[in-house]
């Protein structure tokens, strides 16, 4: 007992800074954060944060970074502003950004606003390549490995073209992301830090390289390009193959044990009494 | 020559009145458990008849026991190959309705009725589901129907016969039939231990009983299909299976089996036989004609010198050799020819011996008198009601010279008594009938005297079963030589 009480005592001294200490913004920053913003340049999708304690006040922003969705439903009016200069791409709930966090992260934008402006990170326009796409199908279905052993997409997405099984219906149709994301940006942004809470503990430690972010914007850019609509529902086929595989396998024990014992008294008073 | 003990039964069919005294003995003892409520360890079937569970003799059905597949014993419900495969569903088991659903009455009906006009009746219960049941079947269902067009005539034995035999055998006024008690036969070469993929059944080295180890039973139910006997139960409750102990707790303390001290007919005797297990695959493998004969080649004479030695090397004590000698199923068996194995061709070599029981001669009714067809009892074993080619289907593996000889020599011995007692038939005839039936004067007196007079003692030949030496195989008895006096669950601690 007296031995177990301190292994606990030293694991919980020994527990990762951050529980009991400041949040560690920049490290937050870098991870969450980076994929659509900037300090000092616009991001990829979001706005340039520079000097955005300004622009705003932090009783507003506090509660908007802890969750976007709610304030943008409240009908708040720089909220909507905000939307339409995103072109429509909304921000999500960032796991694990509470109001310590948020103030946490605001007062490191604050310390980096008068800094040297960075560089806006580069989109590249130019037109993919058909091998790109047919890589980036292959990274989404899982024929070719993610370099740093992230899962498939498959495991969890569908699209409209990836085989008549389709994929997983546990995360959304990616078809038309494209589309949703508003391109490449948006795309390359998620991809380099996906920001849901699902996507985010995986792809943290397991991050896509460059080359593998490019050829999947590729393959979904080109799923929205020729793609009518979402991906067909393939449950019910899934479900009549089920049933297809049932009765064929219960053919094959019929024929394999086709000389099984079956009963031996009912059968001879049948026979008896015809 | 490796000698061992067996215990072996002979049952005296001539004598069976079907009263099922020994099934409800049985019964009373060890399946009047949950889950055991299908259980007859012991039952006894009217044949011709179908039995239980039904048809059991049809191996073409139920796989049970051994066949010859290229010179070489094979198992015919399972293999190496086929064992995992069938592990989950074994495709040649009974169903319960074969057994039949076993069932009580509700008996407090009669006394909770409220007062009516009419008479408060019990009605079935199933003892499986606990709901009202349709009788559809039972444990002797043959003898219940009466022998019913269904049930006697669908007799697997019957397969053998003509059909002008067949439809005789069933003729009114010429009608027979006979009673067949069953039990486990604790075969030399028991199909049920050969199946059993866990190894929980064996066979006890002091006297052959087969048993299943209920720790190490699985419940793969193996031995249900393995067994030709169908004497292999499974629990439904405990979920491993059962089968005749052939009451060893009472064995052990010199009783004989609840069936056999029961047995109002006194047709059970038990005693050891020593036997030569090293010729047990040979033999369980030879064709189907010498099966009998074969068999009794591999029991050995208890008073030969050299089996007696050669007994005691393989360390049966001499008490164990001094039963062996006092057999009354060795006599039966070897020194007469009376006893005959249930249905040899199952090559399990069963050591339950039956001796084949008479039946009138056909006889016709003539105004008043009742008159025989014949004049010859002797020669008519042929001409019995019972057909010998019946008889001989399930004694004697289709061979009906060792049924023949058997049913021959109780006529001899029969005539001879008759001579003796009544006076109507002269000793030349009675000698010459003796002679005929390869019997002597002695020997007739001998199974007479076994036959009706036996008593107690005579017909059970407990051999001592010596258990403190079973237990020093597997426990030393030095162990606690010399070490502390007491059982401690904790040691003493010297403070």
């Amino acid at each position: 007992m007296r031995l177990l009480s301190t292994a606990l005592i030293s694991l919980l001294t020994l527990c990762p800074p951050g529980f009991s200490q400041e949040p560690d913004a920049e490290a937050f920053f870098k991870i969450q954060c980076v994929a659509c913003h900037n300090i000092g340049s616009p991001g990829i999708l979001g706005p340039d944060l520079a000097g955005v304690t300004e622009r705003q006040t932090r009783e507003w922003l506090v509660p908007f970074m802890m969750d976007p969705p709610a304030v943008l439903a409240s009908g708040d009016p720089y909220a909507q502003e905000l939307l339409a200069a995103a072109n429509n791409v909304q921000m999500i709930k960032i796991p694990g950004l509470d109001a310590a966090m948020a103030n946490a992260l605001l007062d490191y934008i604050e310390a980096q606003s008068g800094a040297d402006p960075k560089p806006a990170p580069v989109v590249e326009t130019e037109p993919f390549t058909a091998e790109e796409i047919n890589s980036g199908r292959e990274y989404f279905t899982g024929a070719k490995s993610l370099e740093n052993g992230a899962p498939a997409c498959t495991a969890c997405h569908t699209t409209y073209d990836i085989g008549s099984w389709g994929g997983g219906r546990l995360g959304p149709d990616l078809t038309h992301v494209s589309q949703r994301l508003q391109g490449r940006a948006g795309l390359q942004a998620w991809l380099t830090m996906p920001a849901s809470a699902v996507m985010t503990p995986i792809f943290s430690k397991q991050r896509l390289t460059k080359s593998e972010i490019r050829d999947l914007v590729a393959f979904l850019e080109s799923e929205n390009e020729k793609s009518p609509s979402e991906a067909p529902a393939v449950t019910a086929s899934f479900f009549s193959a089920g049933v297809i595989v049932a009765i064929l396998l219960l053919v094959m024990f019929g024929l394999i044990w086709k000389n099984r014992y079956r009963s031996t008294r009912i059968p001879m008073v049948e026979r008896a009494k015809r | 020559m490796d000698v061992r003990s067996q215990v072996s039964m002979l049952f005296h069919m001539d004598k069976c009145i079907g009263c099922h005294t020994c099934s409800i003995a049985c019964k009373n003892i060890w399946t009047d458990r949950k889950g055991t409520e299908y259980m007859w360890w012991n039952n006894v079937e009217t044949k011709p008849g179908t039995g239980y569970p039904t048809r059991w003799e049809d191996q073409l059905n139920y796989k049970g026991g051994w066949e010859v597949v290229d010179g070489e014993l094979q198992l015919k419900s399972t293999s190496r190959s086929k064992i995992i495969p069938n592990i989950f569903h074994n495709p040649s088991m009974p169903t319960m309705d074969d057994y039949y659903e076993p069932w009580t009455y509700k008996y407090s009906d009669l006394f909770d009725a409220p007062e009516g006009d009419d008479q408060p009746t019990a009605m079935p219960i199933s003892m499986v589901t606990g709901e009202y049941i349709d009788v559809k079947a039972g444990p002797n269902w043959d003898d219940d129907l009466g022998g019913s067009q269904v049930y006697a005539e669908n007799d697997p034995n019957l397969e053998a016969l003509t059909p002008e035999l067949r439809q005789q055998m069933f003729e009114i006024e010429r009608l027979a039939f006979f009673y067949l008690p069953r039990m486990c036969n604790h075969c030399l070469n028991p199909a049920c231990v050969a199946a059993c993929p866990s190894g929980a059944l064996y066979k006890r080295g002091e006297d052959g009983i087969v048993l299943v180890n209920q720790k190490q039973c699985r419940g793969w139910r193996s031995c249900v299909p393995a067994c030709p006997y169908k004497k292999v139960y499974f629990n439904w409750s405990t979920g491993k299976s059962e089968k005749c102990i052939l009451c060893y707790p009472r064995l052990e303390t010199k009783q004989p089996p609840a069936c056999h001290h029961s047995c109002v007919g006194r047709i059970r005797y038990l005693g050891n036989v020593l036997y030569d297990a090293s010729r047990i695959e040979e033999i369980a493998g030879c064709p189907e004609n010498e099966l009998i004969s074969k068999q009794r080649e591999l029991i050995l004479d208890p008073n030969d010198p050299e089996v007696i030695e050669a007994a005691k090397a393989n360390g049966i004590p001499d008490d164990v050799i001094t039963s062996a000698q006092q057999s009354p199923t060795y006599k039966f068996v070897m020194e007469w020819g009376l006893g005959l194995p249930l249905h040899p061709e199952f090559r399990t070599l069963p050591m339950l011996f039956y001796v084949p029981p008479l039946s009138p001669v056909l006889s016709s009714r003539n105004g008043e008198a009742t008159r025989n067809n014949g004049t010859d009892l002797l020669h008519e074993v042929d001409e019995a009601r019972v057909p010998i080619q019946y008889l001989a289907e399930i004694f004697g593996a289709g061979n009906t010279e060792p049924v023949r000889y058997a049913l021959r020599k109780q006529y001899a011995v029969r005539m001879w008594r008759r001579h003796v007692t009544v006076g109507d038939v002269d000793e030349a005839t009675a000698k010459a009938a003796l002679v005929e039936a390869d019997c002597t004067v002695d020997q007739a007196e001998a199974i007479y005297r076994l036959t009706s007079l036996a008593k107690y003692e005579e017909r059970f030949i407990i051999p001592p079963t010596h258990r403190e030496q079973a237990m020093e195989l597997l426990k030393d008895p030095m162990e606690n030589k010399q070490d502390t006096g007491f059982g401690f669950i904790e040691p003493p601690i010297r403070v």
